[in-house]
């Protein structure tokens, strides 16, 4: 995928639109966005009715195309969004405006959330105009400091994402502090670890390249002077960071300071998620409804 | 104030050449960074190493050794232990790592800090030129500590303000990163920065001010009432130092530059002075800027000529 523009437009393409959840979604900005969400999905709005209704009458939308299911407060929102989720009634679900920790304490709820049986995680997607290709960091949300079994499931998670985007052969950094292995540092142990089972073709297709620090990953001459020899060097696709701390940082920094618009999506789930980031452009937010598309149910039979 | 890196550049070949030792350059990268800034006029070098491999070398790139100082050693830590020694003793000469494993640097200046009463830990400070921000950022510890705890954490902020200050930058602003935004339960690194703030506010840290955001996000993004829109002129938000979690965040933020048009030279600040820590990837060109750096910055601390 070289760029956000070229990923809406396949999800425009595609033949059925998948049904999303918006909740709450008394949240003008986003309410803002649906001329361009409802070119990719069927809305639902969930949250306070008569809010919802006069916003989108702000935002010049009209009203009665959508569906609105009223609920004034925040909790049963969601929870309402949920079971929509778990019924299949709809397939993607949005953020709204509502604070992160009760979003996410509900929704990654271990017994009533989205993800009961699966690790989730939350993949960033960058797109990096100097290169002429997105990229994505995982895990850059959610899972405070993974253990080798949980890398491998946000691994196989993002590996669905490059499915989904067409990516035949992703590649794959599995980054750590080191190039070379360290007993003392795990991330460089767990990298050596995801590289081998690549190697035995445990992810597919995919080429997993670790462990490699930043420079290795992303500069033939560095890699060179390091003596390492990696087929991800310079095309990643992919960079499986160590843990929250790592990701998170890395994504923010060539976002801000590189200027990079960027994507974020939680999978692994019943559904994808849409979490609602600060230091959103709104076409990344709208690239971001794209992602969930390709990746809700009725579309990955289409892959 | 130092305001980028041109100003170290041209304030490094102002003054006579400062003494350094380069421990192991009998590689080419390394061998061309010592022939390169004593061109500059930056330097009067020794070199620590294998005489007969560092000839080689020198033949190789034309590099007239006549005027260097050869101290013939072939074992790394013994390298490191006489560079270091160099430094703390009264030779006020700036140690350059070579084509040797940082480990050994690093044991051998926390064996000479200890054996003084120094500092119990060193960490690196990594320096970056952003283009549109007027002043220098720190990134730190980028290549020390592991997991730094809190006391740990403690040292490198008085580590990094202490280079700031001596850059002249009278009250720099400190933000001690964490990744925590409410998606996670609450992480240590995000308490920890809750603490340090409170401890800045009682003047733990002397002229700083540790700001309360924690993530680039929250300094140059704001709040979630609107889109995000790239505002160039924010970017001059970006504090003076930014304490990073761990070493993997470090060592992944601090070499960024591979990705962002921005400038990277980074640095250790012993209790006697800087000693330069390159990275194993860099080139000469790269070192020959982190040598500037080092040598500016011993003249600011010991106030040499």
């Amino acid at each position: 995928m070289r760029s956000f523009s070229s990923l809406i437009q396949k999800a425009q393409k595609g033949t059925s639109k998948p049904r999303m959840v918006i909740t709450p979604a008394h949240d003008v900005r986003i309410l803002s966005l649906l001329p361009e969400i409802i070119t990719m999905t069927k809305p639902v709005l969930i949250g306070r009715a008569k809010q919802i209704q006069e916003q989108l009458i702000n935002c010049g939308v009209n009203v009665s195309g959508f569906e609105i299911l009223d609920e004034q407060d925040e909790s049963t929102a969601i929870t309402t969004a949920v079971e929509l989720v778990h019924s299949n009634k709809v397939e993607i679900l949005m953020q709204g405006s509502v604070d992160n920790t009760l979003f996410s304490q509900m929704v990654f709820d271990r017994k009533k959330g989205i993800g009961a049986t699966s690790i989730l995680s939350h993949i960033s997607m960058l797109e990096h105009s100097k290169e002429g290709k997105c990229c994505m960091i995982t895990d850059t949300l959610i899972n405070k400091a993974p253990t080798l079994r949980q890398k491998i499931a946000i691994l196989e998670n993002a590996l669905v994402v490059a499915k989904a985007l067409g990516i035949k052969r992703p590649k794959v950094a599995a980054l750590a502090a080191l190039e070379y292995v360290n007993p003392s540092i795990q991330s460089t142990l767990d990298a050596a670890v995801l590289s081998k089972m690549g190697d035995r073709h445990q992810f597919g297709d995919a080429i997993v390249g670790g462990p490699l620090d930043i420079d290795c990953a992303v500069s033939r001459e560095a890699s060179k002077r390091k003596r390492v020899s990696s087929k991800v060097t310079s095309d990643v696709d992919i960079y499986l960071v160590c843990d929250v701390e790592s990701g998170y940082s890395f994504a923010e920094f060539l976002s801000l300071l590189g200027r990079m618009e960027m994507a974020g999506i939680i999978v692994g789930g019943q559904s994808p998620v849409i979490p609602n980031r600060a230091c959103t452009t709104r076409k990344a937010k709208i690239a971001e409804v794209a992602l969930a598309c390709l990746l809700s149910k009725g579309r990955q039979n289409d892959v | 104030m130092i305001e980028d890196f041109n100003d170290i550049d041209a304030l490094a070949s102002q003054r006579k050449p400062m003494g350094l030792v380069a421990l192991a350059a009998d590689e080419e990268e390394f061998l061309r960074t010592v022939k390169q800034a004593c061109e500059r006029g930056y330097i009067q070098p020794c070199i620590i190493g294998d005489s007969e491999k560092l000839r080689r070398r020198a033949d190789h790139i034309e590099f007239d050794l006549s005027n260097v100082a050869i101290i013939e050693e072939k074992e790394p830590q013994a390298i490191a232990d006489k560079g270091i020694d160099m430094l703390f003793s009264q030779d006020a000469y700036i140690p350059m790592k070579g084509h040797i494993p940082t480990a050994y640097v690093y044991r051998a200046i926390i064996r000479k800090e200890r054996s003084i009463g120094g500092k119990d830990t060193i960490s690196v400070n990594t320096l970056w030129d952003i283009p549109g921000v007027s002043h220098l950022v720190s990134i730190t510890d980028t290549g020390v500590s592991i997991h730094p705890d809190y006391e740990t954490k403690r040292r490198i902020i008085n580590d990094a303000v202490d280079l700031m200050h001596i850059l002249g930058y009278n009250r720099p602003k400190v933000a001690v990163l964490s990744a925590y935004n409410g998606f996670t339960d609450v992480l240590d690194s995000f308490i920890e920065a809750k603490r340090l703030q409170d401890e800045a506010q009682r003047g733990s840290f002397g002229e700083c001010d540790l700001i309360p955001e924690t993530s680039l996000t929250d300094i140059l993004a704001g709040t979630r009432g609107a889109f995000f829109e790239f505002d160039p002129a924010a970017l001059e938000k970006t504090p003076h130092v930014l304490v990073v979690p761990h070493l993997d965040a470090g060592n992944i933020l601090s070499k960024l530059d591979f990705i962002l048009d921005v400038t990277r030279r980074s640095l250790v600040m012993t209790s006697k002075g800087p000693v330069i820590i390159p990275s194993r990837s860099d080139t000469h060109k790269v070192i020959v800027g982190e040598v500037a750096l080092g040598v500016v910055v011993a003249r600011l601390l010991w106030g040499t000529n």
